[in-house]
């Protein structure tokens, strides 16, 4: 005996759980046609990306950096160019800011997607259910959301209670969400997509009262399947929250920020650091331009902390010791010569000597005909002034990371600040030195421009094992040089990472 | 090896992983591709270029919602861009939609018998009654997805009940009248 029943449920009944296992030939074909070099292709495009990425941030920095070389080197006064480097680190930040914002602004456009798309997508009940979702989501309001993904019967109550004061509800948090967007878009100069949001929030308003009769229909439609039983639940919540490209996209970006969640780094670090220059020029005197120079290796150390902008590019700073040191080779160091003051040819223009070193003469051997000197005495007195350096150094660097996997690769630029705490002048002579003085032609506040590849290797999902050879340009460290004094330093930096 | 690590795997195209979730999953969404399509032999080539999106979509699956919701969203979807193009239909008035409620008995009727029927209705018909009756769609969702209104696929889904239900007699009064001979 059967009662009568609707068509649809028996169909539902009956093709309930129907499976039917297809032919072997299917598989064959499918493997196939998963394309091997479709996978090539897909890495080629995000490497010509980066590449192209990478390129830029090094442009950037190049740029700044000659920049504020030429403007340096162009100005003798010492307390012009301090000024005129200020003005270069605020380029400096500026830019950098400007790649901030354009950042936060890609995030913006996302979500301005989200609301975009809310306009194009015709306003029925459970989609409604996903408008909401999607601005919760963008609202990180996750508790609610998860509550809309795991209760089906809270997703049935969403989807039968949507009225025209829903509407509302949903036009508000609309409008709420967009608000922060406007101003964002101002900033930014872009007053025109601040209009398309606010027609958009007024066509969604418009829609929802024209839906309110269709609403009557799909209740109609909701309670008929309501009837149905067999319409199982699970089902209507797979199919209701089964992602369309398009949420794919949505929930791609709410992946990415929940991967950079752990924005913060914290980084000690220890380098062996040698400093040198790269002209024939000399910081002290010009009698020693051709003399030959010594870099030495010193030791830097310090903390550096990360944040990240997104899941590439981050930027850092910290604070560090670093120690600086060269010598000038081939001086001789003669004790109770009266040079006349007039002649400054044997003085150290740019050192204070110490008072009981005042008598103290430096000649270049260079100024000396070699045939003159006896060698058992030019072995005995030719000696070195050693020049050591120490600063506070303040780093503002990019990061861009290239490599994500075990073994990581990035490359890094930026500027640093120095900050002079310690500056000593020298003379070696036969294994023995003596502390003659200071130099007075050090800038108190310098700067640095920084390039560097970092390599690192994971320990685990938080802490990294890091290495970073990094070039540092100094480019105003000295004033009154003379001849082509370039110097710079270079740092092997090694230590642990620490994301949190 | 937990779905979730199976769904890792394929993402690094380990082709271990992708035949093992074909196994998973071939049945259930072949016997889709079985009401959505006109015959067997389409509904394997349905059933092949939906594994083959599958595979190089499958990157682009966040873990948000089931995964087999969303295996069966991208079968459909192949499905509709199969058919999307094809057929002109007529549009019936809103009056012509009859009872659709039928006497009929689960074992007069065998799911091969059924899914024949489904397979013989017209491309749009089979896709709307599919969406709305089988798969839960709303009409809105429906005439969204096939870029028609809301009452086209009423009266599209009308006139598959009805042929439905007239073939369903028609078949049960042969039956009828072998008994009986």
């Amino acid at each position: 005996m059967s009662d009568k029943k609707h068509i649809d449920r028996l169909f539902q009944e009956k093709l309930k759980d129907f499976e039917q296992a297809p032919d072997d030939a299917v598989w064959r074909n499918i493997k196939s046609k998963i394309p091997l070099d479709d996978k090539k292709d897909r890495k080629l495009i995000p490497f010509w990306f980066r590449l192209t990425a990478v390129a830029a941030v090094l442009l950037i920095f190049l740029g700044l950096g000659g920049y504020i070389f030429n403007k340096s080197s162009n100005v003798p006064n010492k307390q012009v160019s301090v000024k005129l480097n200020n003005n270069g680190v605020n380029d400096a930040i500026q830019n950098t800011e400007k790649i901030i914002l354009q950042d936060t602004n890609l995030l913006k456009k996302s979500s301005k997607n989200e609301v975009s798309k809310l306009t194009t997508t015709q306003y029925d009940n459970k989609q409604q259910v996903s408008a909401i979702k999607k601005t919760l989501s963008s609202e990180k309001n996750n508790t609610i959301e998860k509550q809309l993904y795991r209760d089906p019967s809270a997703l049935a109550l969403q989807k039968s209670s949507v009225s025209p004061d829903n509407n509302n509800g949903i036009k508000d948090k609309l409008s709420s969400s967009t608000e922060p967007n406007s101003v964002i878009k101002n900033k930014s100069n872009a007053g025109d997509i601040k209009m398309k949001e606010l027609s958009s929030g007024s066509s969604i308003q418009v829609v929802s009262e024209n839906n309110n009769s269709d609403f009557i229909n799909d209740s109609l439609d909701t309670i008929l399947k309501a009837d149905n039983p067999l319409i199982a639940l699970n089902e209507v919540t797979d199919e209701a929250i089964a992602e369309s490209t398009l949420e794919e996209e949505a929930s791609e970006d709410k992946k990415k920020k929940k991967e950079i969640l752990n924005r913060w780094k914290i980084a000690p670090n220890i380098a062996p650091v040698y400093f040198n220059t790269l002209g024939t020029g000399s910081s002290i005197h010009e009698q020693f331009n051709k003399n030959a120079k010594t870099g030495d290796v010193n030791i830097s150390y310090g903390v550096r902390g990360s944040y990240a902008l997104n899941t590439r590019l981050s930027i850092r700073s910290g604070i560090s010791r670093v120690t600086l040191g060269y010598s000038t080779d081939d001086v001789f160091v003669l004790n109770n010569v009266t040079a006349t003051p007039a002649d400054d040819r044997f003085l150290l223009r740019n050192v204070a000597l110490k008072e009981e070193s005042k008598d103290i003469s430096f000649i270049s051997v260079e100024e000396f005909n070699f045939a003159q000197i006896p060698s058992v005495i030019s072995n005995q007195i030719i000696g070195s002034i050693d020049q050591k350096l120490g600063f506070i150094e303040i780093p503002i660097e990019l990061e861009y990371e290239l490599s994500r996997e075990k073994l990581g690769l990035r490359v890094l630029g930026g500027f640093s600040a120095l900050f002079l705490n310690e500056n000593e002048v020298y003379s070696s002579l036969d294994g023995e030195t003596l502390l003659i003085g200071s130099a007075t032609n050090i800038n108190k506040t310098s700067f640095t421009a920084n390039f560097g590849v970092g390599m690192d290797f994971r320990l685990s999902e938080k802490i990294k094992l890091n290495l970073e050879p990094t070039f540092k340009y100094q480019i105003n460290t000295f004033n009154n040089t003379s001849g082509e004094f370039k110097p710079y330093f270079i740092g092997i930096y090694s230590g642990f990472s620490y994301k949190f | 090896m937990s779905l979730d690590q199976l769904i890792q795997k394929c993402k690094q195209n380990d082709t271990k992983a992708q035949s093992e979730l074909y196994k998973l999953y071939a049945s259930k969404l072949f016997a889709l591709c079985l009401k959505y399509c006109r015959n067997r032999a389409e509904a394997e080539d349905n059933l092949q270029d939906s594994f083959v999106t599958i595979f190089k979509k499958i990157s682009q699956y966040k873990n948000k919602g089931s995964f087999e919701g969303w295996l069966k969203r991208i079968t459909i979807n192949t499905a509709l861009q199969r058919y999307r193009s094809k057929g002109v239909f007529e549009i019936i008035n809103e009056e012509q939609i009859e009872d659709v409620n039928i006497d009929v008995d689960n074992d007069e009727v065998s799911i091969d018998f059924l899914l024949s029927i489904i397979q013989k209705l017209p491309d749009r018909y089979r896709m709307v009654f599919n969406l709305y009756a089988l798969d839960g769609y709303s009409h809105k969702e429906i005439a969204e997805m096939l870029d028609i209104t809301t009452g086209t696929t009423k009266s599209n889904l009308a006139r598959a009940r009805m042929i439905l239900k007239e073939k369903i007699i028609t078949y049960k009064a042969s039956l009828n009248s072998q008994l009986l001979s």
